[in-house]
């Protein structure tokens, strides 16, 4: 039937004839002209074979179902092929210098011999892989049937990737000699030998090699062809060992030999030099692999020596300004780290350190004796108790107060210099950041005496600092000590030694500016909330008042004096009403230890007054009782001060003099006492009833110290001693027109230590009844709360003052348990407390 | 299409028998990998010198029922055809043919199909097959259909199932 159709149409043309001899099918007559074909298509001479020829052939025997036999004699054909003739090629190419090794391995020869031996092995197997890649190509092109119909069905292999596996059996697995070495371990020497080059900077033909890593990606383990089982990854793993061990020994002998800051830049030379290598010589799916092996060795097993090394570490750089070496070794960090952990702990560790060094200085220079000035001296040139000589005219500060400034200044420095840091080298990473404030933190308040110094810092400014400063340089001080004031925890204590100051400041009036004073306060009140600040409030208001009674009552003694009294001059009265329990006048009690209020006796004010004085006492008070019912007044003496004009022997002008209320007292005896005569002590005190010590401390202003000595003291000493007899001093020459005799007790006197305890043992009781208030108002809204719940709960509730002991807690939980506040729940699965109403 | 009537620009010939047909080596290599393979620069020598001689049947002994390797032209032709236009058109032939028409197409269409495996041009293969089905449906009957399923059995391997499958199917 096919017969007759190809017949119609006339003579039939047959096209010329090639290579066919009427052949039968016969598979033993069919396999030579292709294996003849094979042998030309692998010496490179397929463009003289016809395709249609041998695909013809094969076909024909696959469809005479000797599909098998065809495969398997192709596959010898090749194992044979690559064998011999391929193999002995690429063996012909190792030469001595690479055969040639020492018992460790390592080969005799130079590097650049090395180099051009191993140079001419890589191209022998590179021109082979990629010659048999096209001859197989071609090779399958022809055997297509058979790969498509016979392959699929029964599951074979495709020829390609068969052929494949005998390439890399043949050539890479097979040993060069017997029981030697294998191509495929030549090949890993040969390249990890270059690429070892390569990092000591010589020249390599990076190209050579990529071709052969090629080779070995598209080889597998097995015929199975699985996509993890690449030839490539059995180099890799060779590679990224050595590697690994290259990079630690150099990591160590770099810590020994270079700088932090080289380490730095070496390393990170490295990292990239790796990743071009990966793309110019090896693969990318290793890049990020032997980043890791170098992260590894030579950054997070190096990191803390690192940062220790001596005269380049960290703590050189801190100290040197090193920010481009700290952002170095920052970076270099945090490829190994996010949270930067080494280096975190270095800064911390730095800043402690310096901190201590900051309160330790403090100390010593708080604590130092110098010559003239004794400790505890005041600033307003009264000479102390032991009797310091001359005054210098300027006004010195104590030691103690010179200390407190430079702790301030001291804290703030090292808060601004590591801030720089964090913002020019660490990017302002958060967590390093963080970690530095809590060390600041805890420098802060480990420094026993932070919340005193931070208190007078902000005093001596309201007092000199700010003056003659523009709005600007005040803003920034008082922003200076919020940010002190933020690291502290001890609020409390520091709410103590502010109202201490503040009163001093008010009411002798050495605050330059009310209006920054205020300043202060408002933002002190953002800071800590406004229980702190309402107090300091009511002090202002106090004040405000008192203005306004003074003026009051000058306009009512105006009123009054108009009709009698018209003989005697008014005195002029400024009065500070405080009110009790705001204001805290222990702090006007004297240095020697005298609290006791002597001035009252049962209440009553028990000094004696000129009849001037009284009348304007008993005005006021009338005054006031008329104003506010219901409200007592306690006149506190030894605070006031007063102006007096007066005339001396030796100068021609009026003088103006400023005193203590004492200091009147005391000058006015003398102005109706006939001339010549004397009082003694014991009649001046009986005169006035001041008490002895500031009597004591009066008269040594006036007849002692020598630019106000108005008396003369027989016999003349320092000190003030029964018997003493005092008279006006003729002789007094005054130098001033105004002059002012010292106040005892003006400045504010860094604490003794006695002090300081009492101070913090007041804090501490006053603590215990914030801690108990607060233990209270918890257990009341929750009823009942695990013990560890509780403690929790209150330290939140507290931290805005101080951080609360937690043993003290307990014991406050014990007392409020005995006053049956609480009571402990017997059977909860953890301890806990429950409220009784 | 067009193309294959003006027959512009060619540059590949297809020689089978008596026949010889001009052709562009992108149309034909496109749809078929054995034509990739051939009208490739640079391998093998149809490529090279850009024609190919396809072996007819009957150039072996024992031609008679044997389809070992070889061709028809007249299948070749219309495969040639599918290549431009993607179908192919059987032309009835003699009058003396006519009541065996349906039953000759059914053999070229098995023809065609073998071809298309030989030749690896999948989209013949599915279309010969649906040609081959539809035409089997009717008159199947005939002694000529025995004759088709010969064809069919002869030409293609075993593995080769989609043409055994329709037979049976259309046998039972």
């Amino acid at each position: 039937m096919m017969a007759t159709m190809s017949r119609r149409g006339g003579a039939k043309i047959r096209p010329p004839r090639r290579g066919l001899q009427g052949a039968d099918v016969d598979f033993d007559t069919t396999w030579p002209i292709l294996e003849g074909a094979f042998k030309e298509i692998h010496t490179k001479n397929a463009s003289a074979l016809s395709f249609e020829e041998l695909y013809r052939n094969a076909y024909k025997i696959v469809l005479k179902k000797k599909g098998e036999e065809l495969y398997n004699k192709v596959a010898r054909f090749e194992e044979q092929w690559l064998g011999s003739t391929v193999r002995t090629e690429i063996v012909r190419t190792l030469t001595p210098p690479l055969t040639l090794t020492d018992g460790a391995g390592r080969t005799l020869a130079t590097s650049s011999e090395r180099r051009t031996a191993g140079e001419k092995f890589l191209k022998s197997l590179k021109h082979a892989w990629e010659d048999y890649q096209v001859c197989m190509g071609m090779l399958t092109d022809v055997l297509m049937y058979m790969d498509r119909v016979y392959c699929t069905d029964h599951r074979q292999p495709s020829i390609f990737a068969k052929s494949m596996g005998l390439f890399r059996d043949q050539i890479l697995r097979t040993p060069v000699q017997p029981a030697s070495t294998t191509l495929l371990d030549v090949l890993t020497r040969i390249v990890l030998d270059q690429i070892q080059m390569d990092r000591d900077g010589e020249a390599i033909d990076q190209f050579l090699i990529k071709s052969n890593v090629y080779m070995l990606e598209g080889l597998y383990e097995s015929d199975l062809e699985v996509e993890d089982e690449k030839l490539y990854l059995r180099f890799e793993k060779v590679f990224l060992d050595q590697s690994a061990n290259f990079y630690r020994d150099e990591g160590e002998r770099m810590l020994k030999e270079s700088d932090a800051g080289s380490y730095c830049r070496h390393a990170k030379k490295r990292i990239d030099e790796e990743n071009d290598r990966c793309r110019s010589t090896l693969s990318e799916s290793t890049s990020a692999k032997i980043q890791a092996v170098v992260e590894g060795e030579l950054i997070r097993h190096k990191m803390k020596g690192l940062i220790e090394m001596e005269n380049s570490g960290v703590a050189f750089m801190v100290d040197n300004d090193k920010f481009h070496e700290l952002s170095l070794v920052f970076d270099l960090e945090a490829r190994v780290d996010p949270r930067k952990s080494e280096l975190t702990r270095a800064m911390q560790r730095l800043v402690t350190e310096m901190g201590t060094d900051i309160n330790n200085a403090a100390l010593t220079t708080s604590e130092a004796t110098p010559q003239r000035e004794a400790a505890g001296d005041d600033e307003d040139g009264k000479p102390a108790e032991e009797g310091a000589k001359q005054k210098l005219p300027a006004k010195p500060l104590s030691q103690q107060t010179v200390a407190a400034l430079k702790w301030v200044e001291e804290i703030l420095r090292l808060k601004d210099r590591f801030d720089k840091i964090c913002t020019t080298s660490f990017s302002s990473d958060q967590t390093v950041s963080s970690a530095i404030n809590r060390s600041m933190a805890d420098v802060v308040n480990t420094f026993s005496r932070g919340s005193e110094y931070i208190s007078l810092f902000i005093d001596d400014n309201m007092k000199r600092g700010i003056r003659d400063k523009t709005e600007a340089e005040i803003d920034s001080t008082l922003e200076k000590a919020i940010m002190v004031l933020r690291y502290l925890s001890d609020k409390d204590l520091f709410e103590t030694y502010y109202k201490k100051h503040l009163c001093k400041r008010l009411l002798l009036k050495k605050s330059v500016s009310i209006d920054v004073e205020k300043q202060m306060i408002s933002r002190m009140k953002i800071e800590l909330g406004n229980s702190f600040t309402l107090k300091l409030e009511a002090m202002f208001k106090d004040m405000t008042l008192s203005e306004e009674l003074s003026n009051g009552f000058r306009a009512h003694i105006a009123g009054v004096m108009d009709g009698a009294h018209n003989n005697s001059k008014p005195v002029d009265l400024s009065i500070r009403v405080l009110t009790s329990m705001t204001w805290p006048l222990e702090a006007f009690r004297g240095a020697s230890g005298e609290d006791r209020d002597e001035n009252s006796l049962g209440g009553r004010d028990i000094t004696l007054y000129p009849p001037e004085i009284e009348r304007l006492k008993s005005g006021f008070e009338r005054f006031y009782a008329q104003k506010y019912s219901g409200r007592k007044l306690t006149w506190y003496n030894n605070m006031g001060d007063a102006d007096l004009r007066a005339r001396f022997p030796r100068s021609t002008r009026i003088h103006d003099v400023n005193c203590s209320t004492y200091a009147m007292l005391i000058l006015l005896l003398f102005n109706d006492l006939p001339a010549g005569e004397s009082l003694s002590l014991e009649e001046i005190e009986a005169r006035t009833n001041i008490p002895r010590g500031d009597l004591a401390r009066n008269l040594q202003s006036l007849a002692v110290a020598p630019k106000t000595r108005f008396l003369v003291k027989e016999p003349m000493s320092r000190d003030i001693n029964s018997g003493d007899r005092f008279k006006f001093n003729d002789d007094f020459k005054p130098s001033f027109i105004k002059i002012k005799v010292g106040v005892v007790s003006a400045g504010n006197k860094v604490e003794n230590d006695r002090e300081r305890k009492e101070t913090e043992k007041k804090n501490n009781d006053s603590r215990g009844f914030v801690i108990e208030a607060a233990v209270v108002r918890i257990m009341k809204q929750r009823k009942q709360l695990p013990h560890a719940q509780l403690l929790t709960e209150t330290i939140t509730q507290l931290s805005h003052q101080f951080k609360p002991d937690v043993n003290m807690i307990k014991k406050r939980i014990e007392g409020l348990i005995e006053r049956e506040y609480l009571e402990r729940m017997e059977d909860a699965p953890v301890p806990s407390y429950k409220y009784l109403a | 299409s067009r193309l294959h009537d003006s027959q512009e620009f060619t540059n590949f010939t297809i020689m089978c028998g008596y026949k010889g047909f001009k052709a562009h080596k992108v149309v034909v290599a496109a749809q078929s990998d054995y034509f990739r393979v051939a009208c490739a620069h640079g391998r093998f020598a149809e490529g090279e010198r850009n024609i190919i001689l396809l072996g007819t049947h009957g150039d072996e002994p024992n031609a008679m029922g044997d389809v070992a390797g070889g061709d028809d032209p007249e299948v070749i032709e219309l495969m040639i055809g599918f290549f431009y236009h993607y179908d192919y058109m059987i032309s009835t032939g003699t009058p003396s043919n006519r009541t065996t028409g349906s039953s000759q197409c059914r053999i070229t269409h098995a023809k065609l199909f073998a071809a298309a495996v030989k030749y690896q041009v999948p989209g013949l293969r599915a279309l010969a097959l649906s040609k081959f089905e539809q035409a089997a449906k009717l008159a199947w009957q005939d002694a000529s259909f025995a004759e088709a399923v010969r064809v069919v059995y002869k030409s293609t391997l075993d593995e080769v199932r989609e043409l055994r499958d329709v037979i049976r199917r259309t046998s039972m």
